[in-house]
């Protein structure tokens, strides 16, 4: 379990995020939305263990993640980045098989046990069929699956997402984000995923931490965080929330000025 | 990992052939095949019956080979650190010369040369030493001016190279001025000539070259999860900032031998890695050990070419490694302006 306790986090000088307290439970998918710059970024950074929170713990099954070795801190947290641009020139085997670092040594090598965690991880992720590309060919859907098998390689019981679905179209949206939530609802992962949109968060969370102005202004499940009352002035427009027609899930539109 | 022996092989082959021509080149032509025979006479449990003249073995032994065996190490030093900078600084134009490496490396040793001309072999054995120094102190101001917040731009790491090369460089030409004549025989070192003979300068930069092209080679994992940039390395459990330090201090040991009696060679460390890329891959676990020998290799031929363009006169290694390696960069830096994340 992930318990994140009344951190603080200062980047270039400015404070970004305070007093900000949540806990993710193995099982459950816990999506991080707020306006742009809000700071969904820089909390995954300090939770991964890249930014060092000025004040308050992150803690993992009760240990403080900054006390830990930085490979016991990546068999516990795996991170899936933003959509960024990957090195070209490693096959989709080779870029998963760097999951296994956190268990290798500093001149080891890959053995049979690392090999199987990386063919259970493409399997897990439909990429099976990729493993001899090279990751720079792939198309981004593609690429965010491959990047999640890595993660999965790993074999960290907590999942880390930054806006794993920026600039994919809807149906690899869909297949990025209902893998995710296979994976915590099947398989016990602990999900903490930041997502922009605020549909995706409705339809695939269990539950929402909404940030604004540097703090949790609401955390919940997605119908009590999802509401106008909560999303207007962390968003600064009027927003109306409508109801799904066929599942009930809450339905956010902004409104035109 | 599949390991993939036939890249291994072709440039073992190259440099086989690049060691025989470079022994049997020269004002007394040796064949080839006569050089490999010599040679195979002199190792253990091989009995060849000599049918060449004794001279034959002064020259080879005496003459040809330590320069030979000179040039292998500094192409396979230059060749492999350039490799080691380019995933260092996930730059492709990274290279020991470019980035300035190389001249902070020769102000080094001209400053031991001038203290103390290296008559001994422990004398010898110090001048890689200062070099090393001078090519830590030279990479460190590179790369904190080259630096734009967590990156390490083209632009900038090249332009910061430049100024701090052009800047040794003009330090190391007025000691070697103002100074007697035995210091001024290295302004044909600074070109890339070789302003030694005999096997001392071999045995003074072997070890550097060994333990330092042995690291990267170990670092070659590492350096792929490196690729990644750094937050993810360290996601993935990396020790970041442990391993560019060894990198760095291994790829300035192995430039600073080299360079302490080859001289400011060009280009090698640039132009190889990217050819082994381009053939096999950029797999730093394979990309370093293919750039060590292909670079022994390229540089040797390069070396050939020197003696016998204008033979008997001789042309400065480097002046034909930067004829090939300057527009091969250009042909770089135009290609990699297409490619901004670089």
């Amino acid at each position: 379990m992930l318990s994140i306790q009344d951190v603080t986090i200062q980047y270039e000088a400015r404070t970004v995020l305070r007093g900000i307290s949540l806990d993710v439970k193995p099982g459950e998918v816990l999506a991080l939305i707020g306006p742009n710059g809000v700071g969904k970024s820089t909390l995954i950074h300090a939770i991964s263990g890249n930014l060092k929170p000025i004040g308050g713990r992150v803690l993992i099954d009760g240990r403080n993640l900054q006390q830990l070795p930085i490979a016991q801190r990546a068999r516990s947290i795996a991170v899936v980045a933003q959509a960024v641009r990957l090195p070209e020139s490693f096959t989709v085997f080779d870029t998963v098989l760097m999951g296994r670092t956190p268990y290798l040594g500093w001149l080891g090598r890959e053995g049979e046990k690392d090999r199987a965690a990386v063919w259970a991880a493409l399997d897990r992720t439909s990429t099976r069929d990729l493993a001899d590309r090279l990751i720079g060919e792939l198309s981004g859907g593609e690429q965010q699956r491959v990047m999640i098998a890595r993660a999965l390689a790993q074999a960290a019981r907590i999942l880390l997402l930054d806006e794993p679905t920026a600039h994919l179209d809807l149906k690899h949206q869909a297949g990025v984000l209902s893998l995710v939530c296979d994976l915590a609802h099947d398989e016990n992962y602990a999900v903490l995923i930041a997502l922009h949109d605020l549909n995706l968060a409705a339809q695939y969370a269990d539950r929402v931490a909404l940030l604004s102005n540097g703090t949790v202004a609401a955390i919940g499940t997605p119908e009590a965080v999802l509401t106008e009352v909560n999303l207007s002035p962390a968003y600064g427009l009027r927003i109306t929330v409508y109801e799904h027609p066929a599942h009930g899930a809450p339905l956010v539109h902004a409104e035109h000025e | 990992m599949r390991v993939r022996i036939s890249p291994f092989i072709w440039c073992l082959l190259l440099l086989i052939v690049a060691v025989l021509l470079s022994a049997a080149i020269g004002a007394v032509a040796i064949h080839p095949w006569e050089v490999a025979r010599i040679i195979a006479s002199r190792l253990p449990f091989l009995h060849i019956t000599p049918t060449w003249p004794d001279t034959f073995e002064t020259i080879l032994f005496d003459i040809r080979l330590p320069r030979t065996v000179l040039i292998l190490l500094a192409g396979a030093a230059l060749s492999g650190s350039g490799a080691a900078y380019q995933g260092l600084f996930r730059n492709p134009l990274a290279d020991p010369y470019i980035i300035g490496v190389a001249s902070g490396a020769g102000l080094g040793a001209v400053i031991a040369m001038a203290l103390h001309w290296p008559a001994t072999l422990l004398g010898a054995l110090v001048i890689p030493v200062a070099a090393f120094i001078g090519a830590l102190i030279t990479v460190g101001v590179v790369y904190s001016l080259a630096r734009v917040g967590r990156a390490t731009p083209v632009s900038t790491l090249i332009l910061a190279g430049v100024a701090i090369g052009s800047f040794t460089t003009a330090i190391t030409t007025f000691l070697m001025l103002s100074s007697q004549a035995e210091l001024r025989r290295a302004i044909s070192w600074m070109l890339g000539g070789f302003a030694f003979g005999g096997w001392l300068p071999v045995i003074a930069i072997l070890p550097y070259i060994i333990i330092g092209l042995i690291t990267l080679t170990l670092m070659g994992r590492a350096l792929n999860v490196l690729q990644f940039g750094d937050d993810q390395a360290q996601q993935l459990g990396l020790r970041v900032d442990r391993v560019k330090l060894i990198v760095v201090i291994a790829a300035s040991l192995t430039t600073a031998a080299a360079v302490a009696y080859a001289g400011i060679i060009g280009f090698v460390g640039l132009a190889v890695p990217h050819v082994v890329r381009l053939l096999w891959g950029g797999d730093y676990r394979r990309l370093i050990p293919l750039s060590i020998i292909a670079g022994a290799a390229a540089l040797l031929l390069a070396d050939i070419l020197a003696r016998t363009i204008i033979a008997p006169q001789e042309v400065p290694l480097g002046v034909v490694t930067a004829m090939f390696g300057a527009p091969f960069f250009l042909w770089l830096l135009r290609r990699t302006k297409r490619q901004p994340f670089w």
